[in-house]
């Protein structure tokens, strides 16, 4: 499954590579989670990312669940803030990576979803680079994403995210 | 002879290992090291390609480090929506003719994902037809953002590579585990802890990880856990240290998230990770410790200094002795500084020289987030990247020491009878039979028998 090629300064070695499909934006990645859609969600303002949904994630102590929202990939330059809508029951981690002035940048929160809308936003000027992405090329922007994770059980109505300058 | 080895640094002359006329602006970056009884060998990224953007390199000497020959590179075979990085590599510390690397293979520019490739040699390490490398399973088909192997082998074809994977949301490290020399692997999950970094190191049957933890962002802590049954099953010995990395993980002269690091030794109930310490807004050298198994943990600055210190790698060689090298900004330039500790980091000496002479820098690199650094039968052995010294590109330079401790110079099998001296030249003591009798005070003395003549330090 690999071959040689002779060559100047050393010999190569290569290794067969089958890339999978990009996902596109708006796009789920699920584990140990499923999505159904949702007709609920508030009215706001802002570029949407992401249609209504329904989470449930299905977490079992070692093996946390999760769903990702898939971004775009192009840099969010000239955007300020991400803001999310949700309620629901359960207690779950939201992460956001994205690249922001040229690194690639994570905010972090702790949410106990309520019966109640709740309106998460995450100020993309206010995350650290945490040391992945535009690896080892920098004409690379990493795309960004939103993970739901959770411990045990949790039910969230996902409003929708929604991109403001 | 006495005179001019009392001019001597500790680490010797320094070797250009990427030992071609490197394009101006081009890097080598981010070297690994692994040494056997026979032979030594360094895998490293390297830019210097004029049809692609860049490919990991493997290098290896047959003669402890005094020239080099240039083996192999890998590449994925599409150059332009496929790349390389992080390069480790291993040896088998039960057969000196084996040895083991890995590295990424980064594919979609657009939406960067990446597999561990995996390396291995079945006949002489320096020649090409002997290795072979392949995907190391999962193959997910490109399908996660893999990133930052590590590799550790130990012995009997029992092998450990961890990787941080987005695969279940959020990143967290897996460790592909081998027990028949890479022909079947399976895969644990150190689920609990958000993490992108992590290394292995091995002490008689336990096996260390120290991992960042990100699970209590913006702070960062380091999480180490051990392995009993070779890498099979893992305890958690909790956070080593957690601290503030402040406005950013960067460095104000190194354009690199330097704070996520953490490198990890073991002797016995002593451990210690080095990490980023950060001093104001500089990055210091920062060491964690423990004299308990990992129950309590300290830390503290090696040489805490007003200026930025990265890429601490450490290592040990007893329960007491415990060794820390970094790249340090000196001036307009940098060099490559190592400090040691008699007292498991209780405290250090002051740092000295492994670089025989300072050189320019990229404080802008395409990846650089570690160098190599390890101890073996008496001597360290030191290989760091991204240094101009000399020239318009950035190369991979090595040494070693060459003096040693001398309980552990008498238990490498060091002999006879000694003349003693100390390092202004004084004579202790003439004929020396039995040095293990010697009540000599703390310091460097070298040891003289026949024509032959080392240091040590008491």
């Amino acid at each position: 499954m690999f071959w040689l090629i002779a060559f100047g300064k050393g010999a190569a070695i290569t290794v067969p590579v089958t890339p999978a499909p990009d996902k596109k934006p708006g796009e789920w990645r699920t584990y140990n989670s499923t999505i159904s859609p949702a007709s609920e969600s508030p009215k706001i303002e802002g570029i949407r990312w992401g249609s209504p949904v329904i989470i449930n994630l299905s977490g079992k102590g070692e093996d946390p669940a999760s769903a990702t929202l898939t971004g775009r990939g192009e840099d969010l330059k000239g955007f300020s803030n991400i803001t999310v809508y949700i309620k629901g029951n359960g207690n779950v981690k939201f992460n956001l990576y994205y690249t922001y002035d040229g690194k690639y940048m994570m905010l972090s929160r702790d949410i106990t979803a309520s019966e109640s809308w709740q309106e998460i936003v995450f100020n993309l000027s206010e995350g650290l680079e945490f040391g992945l992405g535009m690896p080892n090329r920098p004409d690379v922007i990493m795309p960004y994403k939103l993970v739901i994770s959770s411990e045990g059980n949790a039910v969230i109505n996902f409003g929708g995210a929604y991109i403001r300058r | 002879m006495l005179i001019l080895l009392l001019t001597d640094a500790p680490f010797g002359p320094n070797v250009k290992v990427s030992n071609w006329d490197i394009s101006t602006g081009l890097d080598q970056l981010e070297v690994s090291l692994a040494k056997s009884s026979s032979w030594i060998a360094a895998h490293w990224i390297d830019t210097d390609w004029s049809g692609w953007f860049s490919a990991n390199d493997f290098a290896i000497s047959s003669d402890g480090g005094s020239t080099w020959k240039f083996v192999w590179y890998i590449r994925p075979p599409d150059t332009v929506n496929c790349w390389i990085g992080d390069p480790s590599v291993a040896s088998d510390p039960t057969n000196p003719d084996k040895f083991y690397a890995v590295g990424m293979i980064y594919c979609n520019p657009s939406d960067p994902k990446g597999e561990v490739y995996f390396c291995k040699n079945t006949g002489r390490p320096d020649t090409i037809t002997s290795w072979s490398c392949s995907i190391l399973p999962p193959n997910d088909g490109w399908a996660y953002f893999k990133d930052k192997p590590w590799i550790i082998s130990l012995g009997g074809g029992v092998l450990l590579v961890n990787y941080t994977t987005d695969k279940y949301g959020s990143y967290e490290i897996d460790i592909a585990r081998s027990t028949n020399d890479g022909s079947t692997w399976n895969t644990i999950r150190l689920s609990g802890v958000q993490s992108t970094v992590a290394y292995f190191y091995r002490d008689g049957s336990t096996v260390y990880l120290s991992q960042n933890n990100f699970n209590s962002w913006p702070n960062i802590a380091i999480r180490v856990r051990k392995s009993t049954d070779n890498g099979a099953t893992w305890t958690s010995l909790g956070d080593a240290v957690s601290f503030s990395p402040g406005s950013s993980t960067y460095c104000p002269n190194f354009n690199r998230p330097a704070k996520i690091h953490n490198h990890i030794t073991a002797q016995g109930n002593n451990i210690a990770v080095a990490f980023i310490k950060p001093n104001g807004s500089y990055c210091n050298v920062g060491v964690a410790y423990s004299t308990n198994g990992g129950s309590t943990w300290n830390n503290k600055y090696v040489a805490q200094a007003s200026i930025d210190q990265v890429l601490p790698m450490i290592a040990s060689s007893s329960p007491s002795n415990l060794y820390v090298m970094w790249q340090e900004k000196v001036g307009s330039q940098w060099a490559t500084k190592w400090a040691s500790s008699s007292n498991w980091a209780t405290t250090f000496s002051s740092p000295g020289r492994v670089s025989d002479h300072n050189y320019t820098f990229n404080q802008n690199p395409a990846g650089h987030d570690y160098n190599g650094f390890l101890y073996d039968a008496g001597n360290l052995f030191a290989i760091w990247a991204n240094d101009y010294y000399g020239d318009d590109a950035g190369a991979v330079y090595f040494t070693r020491t060459a003096y040693t401790s001398l309980e552990e110079a008498l238990d490498n099998g060091i002999a006879g009878e000694f003349d003693i001296y100390t390092v202004d030249g004084r004579v202790v003591a003439r004929n020396v039979k039995n040095l293990k009798e010697m009540h000599l005070p703390n310091g460097v003395y070298f040891l003289k028998t026949g024509t032959r003549v080392i240091k040590v330090v008491r």
